[in-house]
């Protein structure tokens, strides 16, 4: 069997939100901002994109973060979002999971006797429910699903991402998120507009599992491919 | 696999064509101040082990020889929703750390057990389609030639933690699942654990390895609707079982019968019809096995995959157990006997939380 390449898989977009910044790497755009919904404001302001999703309010952490570094990675790829639905497929990946937000929700059901728990809590203490939260709101219908491989970090999800954008989806957005900070990659077919080689990217970001570790493993890639 | 009705493949099949069910008043969960639903509890998890119940079913699972000669390099997937979350309940009640209870965690000691390299797993999770996606997953990997072979494992189990959360949302049913009635209430959660090898056909028939079925194709999607409920219509599922059907080369008069997700809510099961009837022109024999064994969450799809694979290669599908009255959209698809089916392909399908759908096309295999 050959083994596959990834040549027309190109990444078209990428953010972070860091605890005290926000950025939309290709279109080289830096904000000082105080938190994640801070910096889906910043977007609001800017005139880029307005709108919230119905759930906001009750969003944990790490759906926030997840939340604002999706916008602002569509935004850097100019990839349309909230409008029309569209075959774009999410995957995401931290250390932790779900872990603080199973924590809230066993804590409040015990806090209040074991008699009940708080459904808008336990809808949190899924993995998966900060990146659906991303594909609810923007419209987005292609796969979703949260993958953690420590070895092979945010390269080896990558190039899962690849798969499936091989098969039948528009785009991809790779998340890594925890409750303060998030990363979005968007990888998209084709070469026409890229920002980094993902061949390169994803060898760089081989055992990279946080946000912190992937920005530091890809400003030694900068040095080289100048994109930063 | 291991179920409420034991460990093996054939205990649970057998149960299953008996019409029986696993369903019944709960035991481990003790410490609960609410009216406790209905469960399919595993017999054979110890109340009094220090282990929690995943870890035991994981360790009873994998105690199993025909894991000693994997090829090497086989790739681990885990599929899980909420792994070990019994040693968050008990570090809660402690007030001590419950890192412990993280999925990464629990890859990591699925991987010592088997002897594997520490940190090559790579944990799936999508919710209640977490199963038919680690599939879903590991198959392209093979199919791309990204992998020669990949090891499944799925579990979860019965918890307080899980069973609060459907409580607060009042989707179990008191009077235990019945997926496609026209009365269902709701869900039964039950314990549950399974591992499935995949690898390439080449490679399996030059190393003379048996080939229990094909997976032929997938599809993945999320219906972007609604973060608890299912698209009413659906059609997030019926794209799912497209993209299967497309990658799979065949089309929907070849499927001889669905496995269906049929978890016994209200709307889960109304969704599926509505999807079912998107891509097939005429009822298709269908079933769903969460009214005997109970919804196990991360480890449904691959349980339910099991035992589609055994009833393709029986060419017989088990009743729909807790089906009395089909609901009418249902009718004349779903029975509450077994059914002798024709044919090489078989769907099986899952959805969850999040809008997320996962469909599976399995083809018999020659003999």
């Amino acid at each position: 069997m050959m083994k596959t390449d990834f040549n027309s898989v190109s990444i078209t977009g990428m953010s972070f939100i860091l605890k005290d910044k926000c950025c939309a790497v290709g279109r080289r755009m830096l904000f000082s901002c105080s938190d994640a919904k801070d910096a889906c404001r910043i977007l609001e302001t800017q005139g880029i994109f307005k709108g919230q999703p119905k759930n906001w309010g009750r969003f944990d952490q790490v759906s926030l973060t997840t939340y604002a570094a999706a916008l602002w990675a569509c935004f850097d790829a100019g990839l349309p979002f909230a409008q029309e639905k569209r075959r774009v497929g999410i995957v995401g990946f931290n250390q932790q999971g779900a872990l603080d937000s199973n924590l809230a929700f066993f804590t409040d059901y015990v806090n209040a006797g074991r008699n009940s728990a708080r459904s808008n809590l336990f809808v949190y203490t899924l993995p998966t429910t900060p990146v659906a939260e991303v594909a609810l709101f923007c419209g987005f219908t292609g796969p979703v699903w949260y993958m953690y491989q420590p070895l092979g970090g945010a390269g080896q999800l990558m190039e899962e991402a690849a798969c499936v954008l091989k098969d039948d989806v528009d785009a991809m957005l790779v998340i890594c998120a925890d409750s303060q900070e998030a990363l979005c990659f968007v990888m998209q077919n084709g070469k026409g507009k890229e920002l980094f080689p993902f061949s390169l990217v994803r060898e760089h970001l081989i055992g990279k599992t946080s946000v912190r570790e992937i920005l530091q493993a890809l400003d030694m890639l900068s040095e080289g491919a100048g994109a930063m | 696999m291991i179920t409420a009705f034991g460990h093996g493949v054939d205990i649970s099949w057998q149960s299953l064509l008996d019409n029986h069910t696993a369903i019944g008043a709960p035991k481990r969960i003790s410490k609960a101040r609410f009216e406790v639903a209905p469960v399919a509890e595993s017999q054979l998890i110890d109340q009094r082990s220090a282990d929690t119940s995943v870890w035991q079913l994981c360790r009873m699972l994998l105690d199993d020889p025909s894991l000693n000669n994997l090829p090497p390099g086989t790739e681990l997937f885990l599929s899980t929703t909420v792994g070990e979350i019994e040693l968050l309940e008990r570090a809660v009640d402690s007030k001590s750390d419950a890192s412990s209870s993280c999925l990464s965690n629990l890859c990591l000691k699925v991987e010592a057990l088997l002897g594997l390299p520490q940190g090559h797993g790579t944990v799936v999770s999508a919710a209640c389609a977490s199963g038919s996606s680690a599939i879903a997953l590991a198959a392209q990997r093979i199919r791309l030639g990204l992998a020669k072979s990949a090891l499944i494992v799925a579990c979860d189990g019965v918890s307080e933690f899980v069973l609060a959360g459907f409580n607060s949302l009042m989707a179990l049913d008191k009077q235990g699942a019945r997926p496609f009635d026209r009365s269902r209430q709701g869900l039964s959660l039950g314990d549950g654990a399974a591992f499935m090898v995949l690898m390439g056909s080449d490679y399996a028939q030059e190393n003379n390895i048996p080939i229990l079925a094909e997976v032929a194709g997938w599809g993945m999607s999320d219906d972007a609707n609604h973060i608890t409920g299912p698209s009413r219509d659906g059609s997030g599922l019926a794209s799912a079982i497209k993209v299967a059907l497309e990658t799979s080369g065949v089309s929907a008069k070849d499927i001889s019968f669905i496995s269906a997700h049929g978890t016994g809510t209200l709307y889960n099961d109304a969704m599926e019809m509505q999807s079912f009837k998107k891509i097939f022109q005429e009822p298709v024999a269908l079933y769903g096995i969460k009214g005997a064994i109970g919804h196990t969450l991360g480890a449904a799809g691959l349980i339910e995959v099991g035992i589609a694979v055994h009833a393709l290669r029986e060419s017989l599908i088990p009743p729909t157990v807790g089906l009395s009255e089909p609901d009418p959209e249902a009718f004349g698809w779903v029975s509450s006997q077994s059914r002798g089916v024709v044919g090489e392909y078989a769907l099986c399908v899952n959805a969850g939380f999040g809008g997320v759908n996962a469909a599976v096309c399995l083809k018999k295999s020659i003999k």
